[in-house]
C-alpha cells in the first residue's frame, strides 16, 4: 500500500531528476529520512508518475486512497466518467492497477 | 516513371520534415512564473554581480527532455529586446538559477533590466508570456548588497523546503548536503561567497599567485666579465657542449693549473690542494657556469673522503 499525496498527485512538487539524484546519493538519501517521497509511494514511483498526466496520477492515487469503482474515482478526482475509464484502461495497460472483482451494481473494482 | 520518382521524393521530404519536427518539439508547460528575483553585488570580488531567480516551470507531465536544453534564464537590456546574458536552467518545476557577472561584465546598478525564464528558441518557436516565458522588470527593490546574500539564500531555502517537501536545511537553518548540492548548482561559487550558510563545505580561498623569477640566479652571471663569457661561449661552441659544461671544464682546468703552480712554488701538496679548492670556490662564486658550484662541491666531497680514508688508515691499530 503506497501513500497518497494531498491533491492526489495532480501537481508535482519537484523535478523527478532531482528525486533520482537524491535517491542515488547515500548522504542526501539519509538526510531525507524514511519518509522520502513516501506519499507518492517512494522515489521510484514518483519518477514514474511524474511522466504521466495529472489525470492519470489523480486516478492512480484515488485508487490507492480506496476508491474501488470508476464512479468513486470520479467523485474523488472530479474527473468525468469517460476520462476516468480511459485513464483506468491506460493504467491497467501499464500494470499500475488491475481488476480484482466484478460487482453487479457498479461495474469494476480495482 | 518520372512521376513515381517525383512522388517518392516529395513523400521522403514530408517524412523527413515530420521526423525533424517531432525531434525538436516539446510541449508547453502549464505556466511559467518567477517567484523572486534579486541582484547582489560584491559577492565574490569587488564590483561583481549575481542575478538570482526562483522560478516555476510548471509541467503537469514532466517532459523527458532535460530542462537544461529546454529552458534558460536570460538577462535583457532595458529595451527588453537586446539579450545580454543567458544560462540554461537545471530543473523543471519550482527551482532556482543565477547568472554571475564579473566586474568587467557588471551592468548598471539599479537599472530596469529584464530577467526572464524562457523556453529555448530552438525548441519553442513562439514564446508566450506566462506560458513558456516569465519576465520580471528589475527595480531598486531587487538590488541588494552582497552582505544580504546569505540571509536571502536561507530565506529562499526555507520556501523551497516547504514547497519541495524535502529536507534541505538543518535545525540551525544551515544548508545540509541536499540543500548545498542544489544551491551550488544554481549559484556556482556560493560556498565561497557565503560559506557560513552551509552545514559543511569546502571552498576556494582566493590566494594571490606568486610569480617566480630568476633575479637571484642571474646575479652570478652579472659577475662574469664579457671576455670570460665570450671564452666560455667559444669553448662551448668548439666542443659542442653547453655553456655551463664548458664553464665547468674550464674551471677544472684552471683549478689544476693553479694547483700545479702552487705545488711548483712550495713543494707542498696540501697547500696545492687547498688552493684548488679555494680557487674553484672563488671561480664558482664569480659565476663561471652554474656547474662550477657542482664541481666545487664534488672536489670538496672527494677531498673529504680522501682525507677521511687517510686519517683512518694512519690511526688504525694494525
Amino acid at each position: 500500500m503506497v501513500g497518497v499525496p494531498g491533491d492526489l498527485g495532480k501537481s508535482l512538487t519537484v523535478d523527478p531528476k532531482m528525486v533520482k539524484e537524491i535517491a542515488a546519493s547515500p548522504q542526501m538519501r539519509s538526510e531525507q529520512g524514511s519518509g522520502f517521497m513516501e506519499q507518492y509511494g517512494g522515489p521510484t514511483q514518483y519518477v514514474e508518475m511524474a511522466g504521466m498526466s495529472p489525470e492519470a496520477r489523480q486516478v492512480y492515487y484515488s485508487v490507492q486512497a480506496g476508491a474501488s469503482t470508476p464512479e468513486e474515482v470520479g467523485v474523488k478526482t472530479g474527473l468525468s466518467l469517460g476520462v476516468v475509464n480511459s485513464t483506468i484502461a491506460l493504467l491497467e495497460r501499464r500494470g499500475l492497477i488491475s481488476r480484482t472483482t466484478v460487482t453487479r451494481e457498479s461495474g469494476l473494482e480495482y | 516513371m518520372v512521376r513515381r520518382v517525383f512522388s517518392s521524393f516529395i513523400l521522403a521530404l514530408v517524412l523527413l520534415f515530420l521526423v525533424v519536427s517531432s525531434a525538436w518539439a516539446i510541449a508547453n508547460p502549464t505556466n511559467t512564473n518567477i517567484g523572486d528575483s534579486f541582484v547582489f553585488r560584491n559577492v565574490l570580488v569587488s564590483g561583481d554581480q549575481l542575478f538570482f531567480v526562483r522560478y516555476n516551470i510548471n509541467y503537469g507531465s514532466v517532459p523527458s527532455e532535460s530542462a537544461t536544453i529546454a529552458f534558460q534564464m536570460a538577462i535583457y537590456d532595458t529595451d527588453g529586446v537586446t539579450l545580454l546574458f543567458v544560462r540554461p536552467v537545471n530543473y523543471y518545476l519550482e527551482n532556482i538559477i543565477s547568472i554571475y557577472l564579473t566586474p568587467a561584465q557588471a551592468l548598471t546598478w539599479n537599472a530596469t533590466y529584464l530577467v526572464r525564464i524562457q523556453g529555448s528558441p530552438a525548441l519553442f518557436p513562439v514564446l508566450t508570456e506566462g506560458i513558456n516565458r516569465a519576465t520580471v522588470t528589475l527595480n531598486a527593490g531587487n538590488y541588494r548588497e552582497g552582505g544580504d546574500l546569505g540571509e536571502v539564500m536561507i530565506a529562499q531555502a526555507t520556501i523551497l523546503q516547504e514547497d519541495w517537501g524535502l529536507t534541505i536545511l538543518t535545525a540551525a537553518d544551515l544548508l545540509n548536503a541536499t540543500g548545498a548540492t542544489y544551491f551550488i548548482k544554481a549559484v556556482p561559487g556560493l560556498n565561497t561567497m557565503v560559506p557560513d550558510i552551509f552545514q559543511t563545505t569546502s571552498y576556494t580561498y582566493p590566494e594571490p599567485s606568486k610569480v617566480g623569477n630568476q633575479t637571484y640566479i642571474n646575479q652570478t652571471l652579472l659577475h662574469v666579465g664579457p671576455n670570460l663569457t665570450n671564452a666560455i661561449v667559444g669553448v662551448a661552441a668548439i666542443f659542442g657542449a653547453s655553456e655551463g659544461g664548458a664553464g665547468f671544464w674550464m674551471a677544472c682546468i684552471g683549478g689544476m693549473l693553479l694547483g700545479g703552480i702552487v705545488y711548483a712554488a712550495t713543494k707542498r701538496p696540501d697547500w696545492s690542494v687547498a688552493f684548488v679548492v679555494v680557487g674553484l670556490g672563488v671561480i664558482g662564486l664569480a659565476g663561471v657556469g652554474t656547474q662550477t658550484f657542482i664541481a666545487f662541491l664534488w672536489v670538496v666531497l672527494a677531498l673529504g673522503v680522501l682525507f677521511g680514508l687517510l686519517w683512518i688508515g694512519r690511526n688504525l691499530p694494525f
